[in-house]
C-alpha cells in the first residue's frame, strides 16, 4: 500500500514537473478588458451649412482652417470572439483663434475671435480583430456609431460673445458614425509587445486612421451646427 | 547608576526650556513677506503687534520689545531704538504693541519727521531676553539673545515713483488696452480715462463714461460724437488698474466711437502715487467675432444656459456611463 502510494506520488511529481517549466518558459498574454485612445486632427465644424445663414461666418472669421482637435477615449470590451464589439467614451478639446473684423469693414481688430469646443461621445463600436490575432494580418479595420454632445463658446477678447440678447456659448446633441482602420504594432517588434503587455498590461498597441461623419446640430433642430466630415489619426492601447 | 542619570535628565530640563523660548508676532497690518511698508501719509498711524511668549526665561531675566535700525540681540536696546514693551518674569506671556513710523523716525540720529526724512529707510521689529550663563541655577548672562519671529521688517517709504508714460493704446472692442512703460517693480499701474464729451455730440453727460451694454451690438451707437466740436469737457474719471507685470492695463466696459483721455499713475507697495504720465488719447472700436458674423448672416443660434443646462445634464450621463465603464472589474 505504502509503495503505491509513493510510486503514486512520485509519478504526479514528475506530470506536474513539466507544468511548471511551461509556465516559466512560455510568456503568458494579460487578459484583455478594454482601450485607451489618443487621436487628433483637423476639425472644421459646418456652421456655415446651417439652413438660411445668409454669408459664411466661420469661412469669413477663419478662412479655410481647421480647428485642431484632440481627443481622448476610453473603450470596455463586451465580446471577444469573432471581432470586438463594445462601449467607448471620448471627450475632446478644439479651439480655432483669428483675429475680429472691424464692423465697419476696415480690416482686422485688435481683439483675437474664438471658438472653442469640447465634443463628448458614447459610442458602440466594432473592430475585425480576429485576422490579427488568429492569422497575424496586422490591419484591423473597425466602425463606430456614437451619440455626441458638444458643448461650444464663441470669444472675443478675453470674454464670451454677446449679440443682443443672446451669448455666444451653449451647447449641441448629434450623432456621429466612423470607419477607420488600425495598424497592429505588435508585429514590428513582438517581443518588445509581449514585454509591454508583461510590464504594463497593455495587451497590444496600434495606429490608426479614421474617417467620421457626425452630424451635431439637435438633430436637424434650429441654430449652430457643428457637425463635419473628418479625418482623425492616433495610437490606441488594448489593457 | 539609574540615580544619577535620573539626576543629570532633571538638570537638564531647564536647559531645554530656555532653548525653546520664543516670542511670535502678529499683526493685522498688511505685510508682505514679513515687511510691513508705511508711506507718507501714514507716517503717524499707529501700527500694531500682538505677540505670545512660550518657553520660560532665565531667573528676573527680562524681555524687551524694541524697534531697531540696527540687528536684534547682543545687547540691551539703546537710545536709538523705540523700546515698545519691557516684560520681567515668567507671568506675563502675551501682549499688544502699538506704535506709528513717526515715534520710530524720531529716536533716530537728527529725530528726523515724516516730512523730513525722505529716504526710504528700514526697520527691525525685536524681541530679545537674557541668554543663561549657568544652566543649572537659571542665572541670566549680560548679552541678550534674539527670540523674536517671524522677523518683521518696517519700512519707511516717503519716496513716490517717477512718473510712467504710456506706449502705446490699443482700441478694442468696448475696450482700450494701454501698455505702460517705465513702470517700478512691485507697484501697482492704474490708469484713468475721462470720456472727451462734445456740447453737441449726442453723449448725455450723465451717461459718459461706461457703456452697459458693452460689447453688444448697440455698443458704440454714439460714434459719431464729436463730429461738429463746439465745446470739450472731459467726463466723470474711470480707474482701472493691475500688478506691475502683468502685462498692459485693459479698461473695458467703455463706449465704442467715443474718444477717451488716458493718464497712468503708479502707486508703490507703500500706497505712494506718482504724477500722472503725459495724456494720450484712445477711441474704442467695434469688431466683429465669429458670433457677432454668425448672427450678422442670419444664424438662429441663441445660445445661453438652456442648451448649457441640458449639456450639463447629458455631460452628466455621459460621465457617470464612464466611470460605469471604467469601474467594471477585469474579466480574466
Amino acid at each position: 500500500m505504502s509503495s503505491t502510494a509513493v510510486g503514486l506520488g512520485v509519478a504526479a511529481l514528475l506530470l506536474a514537473v513539466p507544468a511548471v517549466a511551461q509556465e516559466v518558459t512560455i510568456p503568458t498574454r494579460s487578459p484583455r478588458t478594454g482601450a485607451i485612445i489618443f487621436r487628433g486632427g483637423g476639425y472644421k465644424p459646418r456652421i456655415d451649412y446651417e439652413k438660411g445663414l445668409t454669408d459664411t461666418p466661420y469661412k469669413n472669421t477663419f478662412g479655410d482652417e481647421s480647428l485642431l482637435l484632440v481627443e481622448l477615449e476610453l473603450q470596455r470590451f463586451f465580446y471577444q470572439g469573432i471581432g470586438t464589439a463594445g462601449l467607448g467614451l471620448s471627450v475632446g478639446y478644439g479651439e480655432k483663434y483669428a483675429n475680429a473684423v472691424l464692423a465697419d469693414g476696415g480690416g482686422e481688430a485688435a481683439d483675437k475671435a474664438a471658438l472653442k469646443v469640447l465634443p463628448l461621445q458614447l459610442n458602440a463600436f466594432y473592430k475585425f480583430d480576429y485576422a490579427a490575432f488568429k492569422w497575424g494580418v496586422p490591419l484591423v479595420p473597425y466602425g463606430k456609431l456614437g451619440l455626441v454632445y458638444s458643448p461650444w463658446w464663441m470669444t472675443k477678447g478675453s470674454s464670451t460673445e454677446v449679440v443682443g440678447l443672446d451669448t455666444g456659448k451653449g451647447g449641441k446633441w448629434g450623432y456621429a458614425a466612423t470607419a477607420g482602420v488600425s495598424f497592429l504594432l505588435d508585429v514590428l517588434e513582438p517581443r518588445f509587445a509581449r514585454d509591454f503587455d508583461s510590464d504594463l498590461g497593455v495587451n497590444h498597441s496600434y495606429l490608426f486612421a479614421e474617417y467620421t461623419y457626425a452630424e451635431v446640430n439637435n438633430f436637424g433642430g434650429a441654430g449652430l451646427n457643428l457637425g463635419s466630415r473628418r479625418w482623425m489619426f492616433g495610437l490606441a492601447l488594448d489593457y | 547608576m539609574r540615580l544619577p542619570l535620573v539626576a543629570l535628565l532633571l538638570f537638564a530640563l531647564p536647559a531645554v526650556a530656555q532653548t525653546g523660548t520664543a516670542v511670535n508676532f502678529t499683526t493685522t497690518s498688511t505685510s508682505n513677506n514679513n515687511t510691513v511698508v508705511t508711506s507718507r501719509d501714514e507716517c503717524t498711524t499707529t501700527l500694531r503687534f500682538s505677540w505670545s511668549r512660550t518657553g520660560t526665561l532665565c531667573n528676573g531675566g527680562t524681555v524687551y520689545l524694541y524697534v531697531t535700525s540696527g540687528s536684534c540681540g547682543g545687547l540691551a536696546p539703546v537710545a536709538t531704538d523705540l523700546t515698545l514693551d519691557t516684560v520681567t518674569g515668567n507671568t506675563t506671556t502675551s501682549g499688544v504693541v502699538s506704535f506709528s513710523m513717526s515715534q520710530v523716525l524720531a529716536r533716530q540720529t537728527g529725530a528726523p519727521t515724516c516730512a523730513t526724512q525722505e529716504k526710504e529707510v528700514s526697520f527691525k521689529l525685536c524681541a530679545i531676553t537674557p541668554t543663561i550663563s549657568d544652566s543649572v541655577l537659571q542665572t541670566c548672562s549680560a548679552t541678550y539673545s534674539s527670540i523674536g519671529a517671524p522677523a518683521f521688517t518696517l519700512t519707511y517709504d516717503p519716496e513716490a515713483p517717477s512718473a510712467p508714460s504710456i506706449g502705446k493704446v490699443i482700441a478694442r472692442d468696448s475696450a482700450l488696452s494701454v501698455q505702460v512703460d517705465n513702470v517700478e517693480e512691485d507697484s501697482n499701474v492704474i490708469i484713468e480715462l475721462n470720456a472727451i464729451l462734445k456740447a453737441d455730440a449726442g453723449i448725455p453727460e450723465e451717461d459718459a463714461g461706461t457703456d452697459a451694454d458693452a460689447g453688444t451690438d448697440d455698443a458704440g451707437t454714439v460714434a459719431d460724437a464729436g463730429t461738429t466740436p463746439v465745446g470739450e469737457s472731459e467726463g466723470p474719471t474711470l480707474r482701472f488698474n493691475k500688478a506691475a507685470g502683468e502685462g498692459n492695463v485693459v479698461a473695458t466696459g467703455l463706449i465704442n466711437g467715443v474718444t477717451y483721455r488716458i493718464r497712468a499713475k503708479l502707486e508703490d507697495e507703500a500706497g505712494n502715487v506718482s504724477e500722472a504720465s503725459a495724456v494720450v488719447e484712445g477711441t474704442p472700436v467695434k469688431s466683429n467675432g465669429l458670433f457677432d458674423a454668425y448672427k450678422d448672416a442670419n444664424g438662429q443660434e441663441q445660445g445661453g444656459c438652456a442648451s448649457t443646462g441640458g449639456g450639463l445634464a447629458g455631460g452628466a450621463v455621459l460621465a457617470a456611463l464612464g466611470i460605469w465603464l471604467s469601474s467594471r472589474r477585469k474579466v480574466s
